[in-house]
């Protein structure tokens, strides 16, 4: 039954090309068809660090769930690292917010994690000695291997937050699109996944980061893109 | 004590009816793990429902009850996942609609006979009645749900908490959404046969809410689940054949019985 999964081609990154580019992308709500993403057009250059600034509403999300599939493009056109959307699912990441999971789920923080690594599985894959050693390295890395048995709904906010971003990473994507993960975590999980982002980019991966927090703009971001009412209103570098 | 429990099992029909309940409280169970964590306890009473005018019409023609049942557990299931594909309309709304409609249709259909009496063991089941090809249906459905069950266990296992991440890796959640759902169909259909209309969904649904009680590991809730469900089939049996009632419902009722005991003991635990 290979329908199940839509056909992984691997895809090599075309030489040059950037890690993100959008040109006029249109998306419409798919209830009311009320425009979400207007004409958004930007290009983001590889290793770079970019954060995604606006109010509620303005599109951030909808713009990182059109980047990974989620949402039917109207016009426009999507390509990541040279590619067209869904010609090499591996290569992009994507966390969600927190509220879009089923916490209540009786699997360990292992084994959410652990789907992290299904993409590279297909159907009938279970994984191997190496997916989890993969996936025990950035558990620790982000603190919490102490919880690896713990089902997911026994953990706190922020170590829910660390588990998203810990099946992000084990990936291995060369993008990753994070909605929010500074949202309602303590200073100690910020710390931490500001560590690891460090990492990430020092490892060559491009990360987009939705979030309100502004304050640490300038410090921690090499560009930002601020968006309203679905439109890129700036794209500034830091 | 043991010539007691032997005893009935020396009769034929006691021991088709003794693999029926092993075989349909293994289905149910397996499935209703799903059912319960995915939110969808009402379908399992929905698409037992909406087989009455399957059955009604292939009583009339004197079909096999079991291919006018399916059919219109069949057609259930694709409508609900038809109607909610867009996510315009929620699945218990889609339920809802699809659960009445079909059984007015039912009912009508049942209007029409001259006698309700012989459509009883429709609506109630009897797992005494049971027929080898029966067993045979029962046997293939069981194992073709557990086929899916292990070899779709991360499909499964991912779609039912976060079908975002199973389509951002490119996995197809609403393919996943339908074959639960037809699985579903093949499970109540079986489960008709042992307990009748009105009572399959607590089959589907008790055993697992009693075992999601007890353990936070999905496999083990399965495993207890099943247990649980293959014991109250027997102890309905038992019951059938020493005080003269009705299987279906002491089936039903040791389930809810485990449920409270189990819901008790944890409540005084914590």
């Amino acid at each position: 039954m290979p329908f199940l999964y839509r056909p992984h081609r691997h895809r090599e990154p075309v030489i040059g090309a950037p890690a993100l580019a959008l040109e006029q992308v249109c998306v419409l709500h798919p209830r009311d068809k009320q425009i979400a993403l207007d004409q958004v057009s930007f290009e983001i250059a590889p290793a770079q660090r970019v954060a995604l600034v606006g109010a509620n509403g303005a599109g951030k999300s909808t713009l990182l769930k059109t980047i990974v599939g989620l949402m039917r493009i109207e016009s426009g056109k999507v390509s990541i690292y040279g590619n067209p959307i869904g010609l090499c699912y591996h290569r992009v990441a994507y966390l969600p917010q927190r509220g879009e999971i089923d916490w209540r789920f009786p699997v360990s923080l292992e084994r959410l994690v652990l789907a992290g690594r299904y993409v590279h599985l297909g159907w009938f894959g279970t994984p191997n000695a190496e997916d989890r050693a993969i996936c025990q390295t950035v558990i620790a890395q982000l603190g919490l291997k102490a919880l690896t048995q713990r089902q997911i709904s026994q953990l706190s906010g922020g170590q829910q937050q660390r588990a998203l971003l810990a099946r992000a990473i084990v990936q291995g994507a060369d993008l990753l699109l994070l909605d929010e993960p500074f949202n309602a975590v303590d200073s100690e999980t910020r710390e931490i996944i500001w560590n690891v982002l460090d990492q990430l980019q020092q490892q060559g991966k491009t990360v987009v980061v939705a979030t309100h927090d502004t304050a640490q703009l300038a410090q921690q971001f090499d560009r930002v893109l601020e968006m309203s009412d679905g439109k890129v209103l700036t794209l500034r570098q830091m | 004590m043991l010539q007691w429990l032997i005893d009935p099992f020396q009769y034929a029909f006691m021991q088709n009816s003794l693999i029926a309940a092993v075989l349909v409280g293994t289905t149910c169970a397996l499935l209703g793990v799903y059912v319960v964590l995915r939110r969808m306890a009402f379908i399992g009473d929905a698409m037992a429902h909406t087989t009455l005018p399957g059955l009604v019409v292939a009583f009339f023609n004197q079909w096999d009850l079991f291919w006018g049942a399916l059919v219109a557990a069949l057609l259930t299931a694709l409508g609900i996942g038809w109607l909610t594909r867009q996510d315009e309309i929620r699945e218990d709304t889609a339920i809802g609609i699809l659960f009445t409609g079909m059984f007015a249709l039912g009912i009508l259909l049942m209007s029409t006979a001259r006698s309700f009496r012989d459509l009883t063991h429709i609506l109630f089941g009897n797992i005494l009645g049971v027929t080898p090809t029966d067993l045979v249906r029962m046997a293939a459905v069981c194992v073709l749900v557990l086929l899916c069950v292990v070899l779709f266990h991360k499909e499964l296992e991912l779609t039912s908490y976060d079908p975002t991440h199973a389509q951002v890796i490119g996995l197809r959640a609403e393919w996943i959404r339908y074959g639960l759902l037809v699985l579903l169909a093949l499970t109540v259909v079986t489960g008709i046969q042992a307990v009748g209309v009105v009572l399959t969904s607590a089959l589907l649904i008790t055993p697992a809410a009693t075992a999601s009680l007890l353990t936070t590991r999905l496999p083990r809730m399965m495993l207890i689940a099943a247990f649980l469900a293959v014991g109250a089939g027997i102890v309905g049996l038992y019951a059938s054949y020493y005080a003269n009632l009705s299987s279906g419902a002491t089936v039903v009722l040791t389930c809810t019985v485990m449920f409270g005991v189990v819901w008790v003991l944890k409540r005084r635990k914590n």
